[in-house]
């Protein structure tokens, strides 16, 4: 009997018609072509291949990255070890998901075009060049991760995965394909009048400050306590995300709680010219990056010396890591809100109740803070002495998960579903696992995200808070605790 | 064959071991160049040195990372990376050729030590290989030359304890020998060229990690003109 002999078709090529298909019911269905939408006048259609390659050599000639690429490039080792620390992959299981694999997509696209070896490669074997179906899955593929750097720790070869997403998406969006979400709010930071991405107009600002100020009057018994506008000559000048304004007041409070608390009420201030610490620059462009940057400094040049950060991971990395690069000559020293209230609580000079938080209580590290093991005890020493319960989710500190809202993915609202039933579902187990009624998420990206998870998932008895929502109930003021318990307050 | 294998043991294996240091030297130098005057362009210079250097020596001797995370891929690894290194360069008979080839000898240990070791390196790249070809992630991200170089290894191992050992061989003795030479001489060439470059870039990865987190300050703006853009969000 005959038999037919089909060669059994390798799990690459299955998937790559996978994604094929995918993309062309996408694109025939929603008239989008990605997960997430693009601006489409700003999409390259024509010749894109080649648009992409131009990009990619314009940022190899002026950037610090060729270096790593050619580095990265010969000593993959592809052992699959970063799969382990994935929480992407450990989910979807789906190979397109190895830290490993999505690095390559980029060093293959730069073995081939920008290498001779490379080159020749492609002559002898006949490897095609680089196609809009290559392209296209790279895209997808970078903001599916979060770039939350885990992976990185593991990677016995010590490559930087995270880098290689930021990269991606740096070439990527000069050829039109980052997320609307991001482009219009970092538009309206760098070009609206209000110079933030929630476009809060400085009225707004001032009506939302005067209401805080009342709230923390009548509610906690701060008489004199303010919100220092456009004050110059002071210390610290305070960038939050300013999507604090419309939506955490009570981690706004405990800020300024913790500011009057050390004596500094006189000390810092808010600019009206720029309020907002986020910098979606961080996820997609080092051009926007170093522009938002260089609006924070200038600033707080005009009104103080000290770039506080409010409760957010991104804006405290971003300011961090990037005003010492774009903030030249004599960049002002960048501070964390939580650093900052540790410090002089060490210092002695805020006093904190100890055990006024009853429920149990666990702490979120943000990737953006906790991966460098920048900020890791700090949060945890003040929620050890304010709560009767905490407890650690494992794994923690610089070995955290991400909250599945990294890199910018949060504002994605259109992937919304992934993001919290896929990406951020072992962030839903481990929360549940730890039995807490209020998980500590010290982020803004993180608490619209670690909310989403917690109500997509049905995590029940659960919410999240910032850190300084609970310290604005523990902070001791003239010998009493200001406020009352959480559990008697009704948040909602 | 005396003369093929006087071929390989003489010039043969000055020329490879030339080109791998060579080859190692270059690939060094030009990441030095490379990380030093990325940092001269970048915008912050500051450098956790301590940080790196703890990093390095951490994955360099990984005893405290290989057991956590897929321990038999771990353990596997450190026992074969550990058999790679002291049997070429220790077994007493290697040590003969180096001081032939390189002019120098340093102390080395007998066909008694170097017996089990090749064993356990041998066993333990097979044992990378299964993996390899076991988890379905790692499969699917190798290629050929993933399996062409433990596979060379694995016959370098095999005909050098054949060579040893020529009660055992299947083949006569200078066959095996001559294999087992030819064989090591390729993956000496190989080095600079393939991912076993890692042998020589190893040290300088995680330099070279934190140093591309440092940007230069104004290469978006002429990223931006250079594409003929005019720098609008």
């Amino acid at each position: 009997m005959a038999t037919v002999n089909v060669r059994e078709r390798s799990e690459r090529e299955i998937l790559e018609e996978q994604l094929i298909k995918d993309l062309v019911k996408r694109t025939k269905k929603k008239e989008y072509k990605y997960a997430y939408y693009v601006e489409k006048d700003r999409l390259v259609t024509e010749n894109r291949p080649q648009r992409f390659l131009e990009a990619f050599a314009a940022i190899l000639q002026f950037t610090n990255y060729r270096h790593l690429l050619e580095l990265y490039s010969r000593i993959g080792m592809k052992c699959a070890r970063c799969t382990a620390m994935c929480q992407i992959y450990e989910v979807t299981k789906d190979p397109r998901h190895i830290p490993c694999y999505r690095t390559n997509m980029l060093l293959d696209i730069y073995r081939r075009h920008f290498t001779t070896g490379g080159w020749a490669r492609a002559k002898v074997f006949g490897a095609g060049p680089l196609t809009d179906e290559k392209i296209d899955e790279l895209a997808d593929s970078v903001y599916e991760c979060t770039a939350c750097r885990r992976c990185v720790l593991e990677c016995p070869m010590g490559i930087d995965h995270g880098l290689m997403t930021h990269l991606s998406r740096y070439i990527l969006s000069e050829v039109g394909v980052v997320p609307k979400a991001l482009v219009v709010a970092t538009r309206i930071q760098l070009e609206g009048a209000s110079r933030n991405t929630s476009d809060i107009p400085v009225v707004a600002l001032m009506d939302t400050l005067e209401f805080l100020e009342e709230e923390l009057t009548e509610k906690y018994g701060f008489s004199d306590i303010k919100f220092p506008v456009d004050k110059e000559g002071v210390e610290y000048v305070f960038f939050p995300a300013v999507s604090d304004y419309l939506l955490e007041p009570d981690t706004l409070m405990g800020n300024a709680a913790a500011l009057y608390a050390a004596g500094d009420v006189n000390n810092w201030t808010i600019g009206t010219r720029n309020y907002d610490g986020i910098n979606y620059g961080l996820f997609y462009s080092d051009f926007l990056l170093g522009r938002i940057i260089r609006q924070e400094v200038e600033e707080c040049r005009r009104l103080g010396r000290t770039i506080l950060i409010g409760e957010c991971g991104h804006a405290s990395r971003s300011a961090k890591f990037f005003v010492p690069v774009y903030g030249q000559p004599n960049p002002p020293p960048v501070v964390n809100i939580m650093e900052y209230t540790w410090r002089k609580w060490k210092e002695g000079k805020i006093r904190l109740k100890k055990g006024v938080i009853e429920q149990r209580v666990t702490y979120h590290d943000p990737c953006n803070i906790a991966r460098s093991s920048w900020i890791i005890e700090q949060p945890r020493e003040l929620l050890r002495h304010i709560c009767k319960d905490f407890v650690e989710m494992t794994p923690n500190g610089k070995y955290n998960l991400c909250c599945g809202g990294g890199g910018g993915t949060v504002s994605i609202d259109e992937i919304r579903k992934n993001r919290t039933t896929v990406v951020g579902k072992m962030k839903a187990e481990q929360i549940r696992k730890t039995g807490a009624e209020l998980v500590v998420t010290p982020c803004a990206n993180c608490k619209k995200q670690v909310a989403e998870v917690i109500e997509d998932n049905g995590v029940k008895n659960c919410r999240n808070v910032g850190l300084h929502d609970l310290l604005l109930e523990a902070i001791e003021f003239d010998g009493s605790a200001c406020g009352a318990p959480v559990k008697n307050k009704d948040k909602e | 064959m005396e003369h093929w294998l006087e071929l390989a043991k003489g010039p043969l294996f000055r020329f490879s071991f030339l080109l791998m240091a060579l080859g190692m030297l270059r690939l060094v130098a030009l990441q030095v160049v490379n990380v030093v005057s990325a940092r001269h362009g970048a915008g912050d210079k500051f450098f956790p040195r301590g940080n790196v250097v703890r990093l390095t020596l951490d994955w360099m001797i990984p005893i405290n990372r290989m057991h956590k995370l897929r321990p038999v891929q771990g353990v596997a690894s450190f026992v074969f990376h550990a058999g790679m290194i002291l049997v070429p360069l220790f077994f007493i008979e290697h040590v003969a050729l180096w001081k032939k080839g390189v002019g120098f000898a340093w102390p080395g240990f007998p066909k008694s030590v170097a017996d089990p070791l090749t064993i356990v390196t041998m066993v333990s790249l097979a044992v990378l290989v299964f993996v390899r070809v076991w988890d379905r992630n790692s499969r699917f991200i190798s290629r050929g030359f993933d399996y062409a170089v433990p596979a060379l290894l694995f016959v370098v191992f095999l005909t050098g304890f054949f060579s040893t050992h020529p009660a055992f061989s299947p083949v006569p003795y200078n066959v095996a020998l001559l294999a087992h030479i030819l064989g090591a001489e390729a993956i000496l060439v190989m080095i600079p060229f393939t991912k076993l470059a890692h042998v020589a870039l190893f040290p300088v990865i995680r330099v070279s990690s934190e140093i591309g987190w440092k940007f230069v300050p104004d290469a978006g703006e002429k990223v931006t003109a250079a594409l003929g853009k005019e720098g609008k969000v």
